[in-house]
């Protein structure tokens, strides 16, 4: 299997250098269903686009969260001292 | 392009960060309940040290409590807590850290995260499992573990990704996209790593 393959005008190596800005929604309308086409054809762009898209999504829903109420409270507390001081 | 929802964030942090330039330590202790959690977040993936996360955590916002009268505008308030917050926890780094990583090819990198590859699903299972994102954003370089907080984990616009890292917006997106095959191919070794014992 190469990167060379060329399908829907894009080779393999243009669909991967093009895949960020295709998750983001940073491509213009023809570019974007370029890569679409693509990928509608060729399985292994397609899945490693659903593996690069589902850790993009794993990044922000498991991620997220305030600090420990431990690590809140003394940031308070030095925030108090540096006003108090101010 | 922002939603609704994050113009709105964007306007009550430069409410709040107005009043507390101006005295208001209520609207202060606000814009830290708002963004604590982030930067806490960005510190220890950045430090990969409890303590010194904590200590990155408070020298941020006690700058910018000092600093709240000069903040410019020029940004969002969530980029300039950030960029305050990785200055620090550059002051922190381990020498490690500052060693150059090795120019990767799109094309190995595409390769290493599975492209073409029978178990790229592994990466789709492992994304699912924040100990195993945790454990994977370790092993990046410090660029590229940062890039990656602020634009996925906190959902930072571009423009506000890379004005946190004093980035063009081109070389922002360039460091993104490597850095999410780079967290894709460790994720993907990483489950081969982690067979299951019976």
């Amino acid at each position: 299997m190469s990167l060379d393959r060329e399908l829907a005008g894009l080779t393999c190596r243009q669909v991967l250098d093009r895949l960020g800005d295709y998750l983001d929604g940073d491509l213009a309308p023809a570019a974007r269903a370029a890569v679409e086409t693509h990928l509608r054809g060729c399985d292994a762009c397609a899945r490693l686009g659903g593996a690069v898209g589902a850790v993009v999504g794993g990044l922000r829903q498991r991620l997220g969260g305030d600090a420990p109420a431990d690590v809140a409270a003394r940031l308070s507390e030095r925030l108090a001292r540096e006003a108090g001081e101010a | 392009m922002p939603d609704q929802a994050d113009l709105a964030d964007a306007q009550r942090d430069r409410d709040l960060i107005a009043r507390a330039a101006a005295g208001d330590r209520a609207a202060f202790g606000a814009l830290v309940a708002r963004h604590r959690g982030a930067i806490h977040r960005l510190a220890t993936i950045l430090t990969r040290d409890a303590a010194a996360a904590e200590d990155v955590l408070q020298d941020t916002f006690v700058a910018a409590l000092r600093g709240a009268a000069g903040f410019r505008g020029d940004g969002s308030v969530a980029s300039w807590l950030f960029a305050i917050a990785r200055h620090a926890a550059h002051r922190h780094g381990r020498r490690a850290d500052q060693v150059p990583v090795a120019p990767e090819s799109l094309d190995a990198l595409g390769a290493a995260a599975g492209w073409g590859q029978p178990d790229v699903e592994t990466v789709v299972a492992a994304a699912e499992e924040r100990a195993a994102l945790e454990r994977a954003l370790a092993e990046l370089p410090v660029d590229e573990r940062a890039v990656l907080v602020l634009r996925d984990v906190e959902g930072l616009s571009g423009h506000d990704t890379a004005a946190a890292l004093e980035l063009t917006l081109p070389a922002m997106k360039s460091r993104l996209h490597r850095a999410r095959l780079r967290l894709a191919a460790t994720l993907r070794r990483q489950g081969g790593d982690h067979v299951p014992r019976s």
